[in-house]
């Protein structure tokens, strides 16, 4: 017994470890701007580089314990402190680290400086030091003034420039403003986006017309076929003027059901099921109206047990 | 007693009196007005009632100030967490479930080339759209006015909340007015673009549809139109989905609860928090009445654009298959008034001719096809 607490016991733990290395894993270095002029501020006021992680699962992400760096030789080179509750990144959330290299100015300011006149890697590794995730900028970009460089969308692979800067939130944020200038600039009419999106329209409708044409087709002419096969069995003929009817609802019914619509929608049928009657009853007494049913039965105390 | 007067004092401080601005009136009058056509007029009573009285609820002033956590805007407070359904947009596809669940596409089935009316008539979208954009509104918040000529509330509210959340609140009562006014706004156009002769077209009656075909349509239906504009999946997935459970036959209790129940409690949430989230100081701009103005012509476009698109279709056809163009205003989704509009507007001109069962066609294609509009402007500007 006590064996299998053990063992349940480490397979718990392991479960545990398990669990919180692929939360870890799922942890992505974002977007990064490098030449950081005069875009977004530190709480010392400066302008510095910085790196922003996005915790890419549903659940939080301590990265506390885990390793940035820009040296691929040094993967452990700055280690994120462990036990700030400000390590804890939310699901789909971000986290900025400033690339200052004044790491004493506290947990999100690391001990290196990217630099705008080279290309510039920054390594996320776990608290083994095994690589997690690693963003290069290319040179060019890096020296991009006040331009972030990462993921079009975040967590996705897709990786550019992005149209504006968007520290601690979503990237896609500025590609959907992107869109908004696009079409402005490029449709500033709305003439081409009606065009294309009423042809959209069209294309699907007309695809389930054609669909739904042949369908029918085929279920009229099984129609046809059961008739006819069935008339052949009582050893009859089918009139083939009269088929087309059969399939069709009487026209007497689609006015009877019209009608009654008709009526409903003018008010002339009655409205009653709603109202509450109250009417005098011809029999005088009423169990509603007795006061036998109305009072309150004196409790008993039940002695019997 | 200085003591009393002061503690009296305060609680006045604290009612709404104290708070209250003519934007507030105003707005409680637009709740009033709202509830007077729904209850008195029978206009839309299942919306206009709960968006009405929603206004009374978000138009009640009180001290922001004092951390009451009641208002709609106050993170956490009840009506924000109600609120929550709309602004994430998971009411409206909740209700498309419903909707689902309760429409029968036999008369769509049985005529295909209907569908295409339900497409014709998204132009009013589109045209809206280019018209917003002449007025200064960003595309984002054109495409989201746009989808008030969807005459649709559920996908006009996902769209807004997607595109142009400021606007949202406008946007909502907007379409949900202009569906109550159909009878008002349609007939109007549509005997303006018709012939005394096009009016007396007598349709072919539809075939009776099996139930093998009702069962298909859902599931063909999610396939063609989602493969086209996957950004639709939510509105559209949900539709046919309910659909499904009706024409399955396995699934009754299902689509009872669907278009019973869930639709009803839905409902009552959507109208009231939508009614709710006009407070005075977040709706009464200017940008609100271009938007309804907006809203009342791209109601205007898209039932000519239907009753134009059937009359030159009509060139097309066959004598025996033409189609009267007074359905063309059903391909507005507005289900089921516009379709009631062109049964009514038939009988006044031939007492005998009814075309209910044909404008369900383009009226449900209507639901369709505003919903891929909102894919289609969802994918391209969000």
């Amino acid at each position: 017994m006590r064996i299998f607490k053990r063992g349940l016991n480490l397979f718990l733990f392991m479960t545990a470890v398990i669990c919180v290395q692929a939360q870890v894993t799922k942890l992505q270095i974002n977007e990064i701007m490098v030449n950081n002029q005069g875009d977004y501020v530190d709480h010392y006021g400066q302008n510095s580089p910085w790196i922003e992680i996005y915790n890419n699962s549903g659940a939080s992400t301590n990265i506390g314990g885990c390793f940035l760096s820009d040296d691929l030789n040094n993967p452990r080179k700055y280690p994120i402190t462990k036990g700030d509750k400000n390590t804890i990144i939310g699901p789909r959330q971000f986290t900025i680290f400033w690339a200052d290299n004044n790491a004493t100015r506290g947990t999100f300011h690391v001990n290196f400086r990217l630099d705008p006149a080279k290309e510039n890697t920054v390594y996320l590794s776990d608290a083994s030091g095994k690589l997690i995730d690693k963003l290069i900028v290319p040179a060019k970009e890096s020296a991009l003034v006040d331009k972030s460089y990462g993921r079009k969308t975040d967590g996705s692979q897709e990786l550019g420039v992005l149209a504006k800067p968007t520290p601690n939130i979503n990237n896609a944020f500025a590609d959907r403003d992107a869109a908004n200038e696009k079409f402005k600039e490029n449709d500033p009419t709305g003439i081409a986006m009606s065009v294309t999106a009423v042809a959209v329209v069209f294309l699907a409708l007309i695809l389930l017309y054609v669909c739904f044409k042949y369908t029918g087709r085929f279920y009229i002419n099984r129609g046809h076929k059961k008739a006819v096969a069935a008339a052949e069995a009582k050893g009859g003929t089918v009139d083939q003027s009269k088929i087309g009817d059969t399939d069709g609802i009487p026209v007497e019914v689609c006015a009877a059901i019209a009608a009654a619509l008709y009526e409903m929608q003018n008010d002339i049928h009655d409205i009653e099921d709603a109202v509450l009657t109250i009417e005098k009853k011809a029999v005088s007494y009423s169990p509603w109206s007795s006061k036998i049913y109305g009072l309150r039965q004196t409790p008993q105390v039940n002695t019997k047990r | 007693m200085e003591f009393l007067l002061e503690n009296l004092r305060e609680f006045l401080s604290y009612t709404a009196f104290a708070h209250v601005t003519l934007g507030h009136v105003v707005m409680i009058l637009f709740g009033l007005i709202f509830l007077y056509l729904g209850i008195a007029h029978d206009f839309e009573p299942m919306l206009l009632v709960p968006i009405g009285f929603g206004i009374l609820i978000g138009n009640i002033p009180f001290d922001e100030g004092k951390g009451l956590m009641v208002g709609i805007y106050e993170e956490g407070s009840v009506l924000n967490i109600l609120y929550s359904g709309v602004r994430q947009g998971w009411y409206p596809p909740l209700i498309f479930l419903g909707i689902g669940a309760m429409t029968d596409f036999s008369a769509l089935i049985s005529n295909p080339k209907l569908m295409l009316i339900g497409a014709s008539a998204q132009v009013g979208i589109f045209g809206a759209y280019t018209i917003a954009l002449a007025c200064g509104f960003e595309p984002t918040q054109a495409g989201a006015i746009g989808i008030i000529g969807g005459a649709d509330g559920p996908t006009a509210i996902f769209l807004s909340g997607k595109l142009a959340p400021n606007l949202m609140g406008a946007i909502a009562i907007a379409a949900y007015s202009y569906m109550a006014l159909v009878p008002v706004i349609q007939p109007p156009v549509m005997r303006a673009l018709t012939t005394s002769k096009e009016r007396l077209i007598r349709m072919k009656p539809p075939r009776a549809v099996s139930q093998t075909e009702k069962i298909f349509f859902p599931i063909i239906g999610l396939l063609l139109t989602t493969l086209i504009v996957p950004s639709g999946l939510p509105l559209l997935g949900m539709l046919f989905f309910g659909n499904l459970l009706k024409e399955s036959g396995v699934t009754r209790r299902l689509a009872e609860t669907a278009r019973g129940p869930l639709i009803d409690t839905i409902t009552i949430l959507l109208g009231l928090t939508v009614g709710a989230s006009t407070q005075a100081t977040e709706f009464l701009t200017w940008n609100s009445i271009i938007i309804f103005g907006l809203g009342a012509l791209s109601f205007v476009i898209a039932t000519a654009s239907g009753v134009l698109f059937v009359k030159f279709f009509n060139l097309f056809l066959k004598k025996e298959n033409k189609i009267n163009p007074l359905i063309g205003n059903a391909g507005v989704s507005a289900v089921p008034d516009s379709a009631r509009i062109s049964q009514n507007i038939g009988l006044q001109y031939d007492k005998t001719n009814y075309l209910l069962m044909h404008a369900m066609g383009p009226n449900v294609a209507g639901v369709i096809g505003s919903a891929v509009a909102a894919g289609i402007l969802l994918g391209f500007l969000y």
